[in-house]
């Protein structure tokens, strides 16, 4: 755990999935364990952080005046949160106007700018990312080369899946830049049911479920009381699942981790269909 | 001519909202052009003729639009289809597609010199970028509905498209109102409605759960001819006078709620009344 090399994880998940839950958990989780931590909100809604500063949103990468310019000061864009963990949040554009894409680009070349993203500034970077629309914007971490390791949060819901699926394509498309799918974590709306689906789905896009994580109340409690659940209640079947996770994706070994195969548009109509127990055409790639 | 547009998160049931209204509209005699503006491209399934609708942005690609016939489809019902598609993941601009399709609509008149009575436009709304925006900035779509459930993320995302909505007001772009497309039928309604009564809107309709949607679903047929007696026909055929109907200059400004509001007052269900007047 000594090494100096910063990991650089990025969650995507849909909207609602769940995502900055798990994110601001993670963050954390590695703080807990003696890791100095940046955790870094791509999602227009900003609000991965929240539970790290008290339910007081901060100031996001788009707010600032050194937006325009590249010139915002580290310690305006960078806010320390609870556990010792940086916070920043990227923000995004005013609903009919702009892109929210180029929002978290900028934010990402803002944090370079002012030597955030330095090796050795940071054990883990961990970055929480929208993963409904995956335009070059929402991208952005993988193609700038800022990520290693990317897992992605789905549900059973076919609309999460479907998000996962995208998202891996995009994964396919910039695995050339070293990132690779560790996984997926799953976080079920129904867990007696369908964990099966998400299994299947996983394994035909050449991936595996990394974590199944429980319903628990302690999530809903933490999240009225504006905290993390591992600080909340750190004995808490979600909390354990979490600590367990975190190790899960600091010990793998990104080189040993196989690029996706994602399906075709086509392919995911007529698979899901069948709830996944159908066979692939062909095993090749969803891309056109 | 009736400028429809309909708005909401991926899965929320838009696209199957949006293909019945054509189909009642197209049933009722009307000349219906139905616009699909959600990568995903399946907003005219149920209303197309078989096999795979090739997207606007896989035709541009190929070279293959010149004429107003390039651009469209004949689909069921008489009903003109047009599917925007979207970029490869991980590259491009969704949004940048729907402007530009929306450009080359201009370019070969087809809202001009196509003879609608009504266009539907069927939106993707999680994220409310400029580009998904484009049907209301270039003075395309007038009336626009929000589907939402009783989920906080479609809260969330209405919200936002009511911020779209009020930006984009003076090109006469109005807020028809939410239709309510409920996850479980015996969910507490006063939440969402309390939510309707904030942004300075209502709830026009709530779509009942229904088998028949899903046996719909299935065949690859709208809900409406395949169950024309079942209790969400009946809701759609109510949804679809109203937004017809409706007229745009009678409809209130929507008083969306900035971010940080939203936030405090979702905590209790939306029980409290605004902060403070927002600020657009």
């Amino acid at each position: 755990m000594s090494q100096k090399k910063t990991e650089k994880i990025v969650i995507f998940g849909k909207g609602g999935i769940g995502k900055s839950t798990i994110c601001s958990n993670l963050a954390a989780a590695y703080s807990k364990r003696g890791k100095k931590v940046l955790l870094v909100g791509c999602d227009p809604k900003h609000d991965t952080t929240i539970s790290l500063t008290e339910g007081k949103p901060i100031k996001t990468a788009v707010e600032l005046p050194g937006f325009m310019d590249l010139r915002a000061k580290r310690e305006q864009l960078v806010v320390r949160g609870r556990l010792g963990v940086d916070c920043v949040e990227s923000g995004g554009p005013e609903p009919g106007i702009g892109c929210a894409g180029r929002g978290i680009s900028r934010t990402i070349e803002m944090l370079e700018s002012c030597g955030v993203m330095k090796d050795g500034e940071y054990d883990v970077m961990l970055f929480d990312v929208l993963g409904d629309v995956v335009c070059g914007g929402f991208a952005a971490p993988l193609r700038l080369g800022f990520a290693d390791k990317v897992a992605i949060v789905a549900s059973e819901e076919l609309m999460a899946l479907y998000a996962a699926n995208n998202i891996a394509r995009a994964i396919e498309n910039y695995a050339s830049n070293g990132i690779g799918l560790c996984g997926i974590i799953a976080n079920l709306k129904d867990p007696g049911i369908k964990k099966t689906t998400v299994a299947r789905f996983a394994e035909m896009i050449g991936t595996t479920v990394l974590s199944y994580l429980p319903r628990d109340p302690a999530v809903r409690q933490a999240e009225y009381d504006r905290m993390t659940i591992i600080e909340h209640s750190p004995e808490a079947p979600f909390a354990r699942k979490l600590l367990e996770l975190s190790d899960i994706l600091w010990k793998l070994d990104i080189k040993k981790v196989s690029v996706p195969v994602p399906l075709s548009d086509e392919e995911f109509h007529e698979l899901s269909r069948e709830d996944f127990t159908g066979r692939r055409k062909n095993k090749k790639s969803g891309r056109a | 001519m009736e400028s429809l547009v309909f708005f909401g998160k991926g899965g929320i049931g838009k696209s199957t909202i949006c293909a019945n209204l054509s189909a009642l509209y197209g049933i009722g005699g009307k000349r219906v052009l139905h616009v699909g503006c959600d990568p995903k491209h399946d907003s005219t399934m149920a209303i197309a003729p078989e096999g795979y609708v090739r997207t606007f942005m896989e035709k541009f690609a190929a070279n293959e639009i010149d004429t107003p016939g390039g651009l469209t489809l004949k689909g069921r019902f008489g009903i003109d289809l047009v599917e925007a598609g979207g970029p490869e993941p991980g590259v491009g601009c969704a949004g940048r597609g729907i402007s530009l399709m929306l450009e080359t609509f201009k370019e070969h008149e087809l809202i001009a010199k196509g003879g609608y009575d009504v266009a539907l436009y069927d939106i993707l709304g999680d994220v409310v970028c400029g580009g998904f925006a484009t049907p209301l900035r270039a003075g395309f779509g007038k009336k626009v509905f929000i589907v939402v459930s009783e989920e906080l993320m479609s809260l969330y995302a209405a919200n936002n498209i009511a911020k779209a909505v009020l930006h984009y007001s003076p090109n006469g772009v109005v807020l028809g109102g939410l239709v309510a497309n409920l996850r479980d039928s015996s969910v507490d309604r006063a939440p969402l409605e309390r939510f309707a009564k904030l942004i300075n809107t209502r709830i026009l309709t709530y779509i009942p759960r229904d088998p028949a949607i899903r046996e719909a679903e299935y065949k690859r047929k709208t809900v409406v001819e395949h169950a024309p007696k079942a209790p969400a026909t009946k809701a759609l055929a109510k949804l679809s006078a109203l937004a017809y109907k409706l007229k745009a200059g009678k409809l209130p400004l929507p008083t969306p709620l900035d971010d940080r509001d939203f936030y405090e007052l979702s905590f209790d269900q939306f029980k409290k009344v605004k902060v403070k007047e927002t600020t657009p």
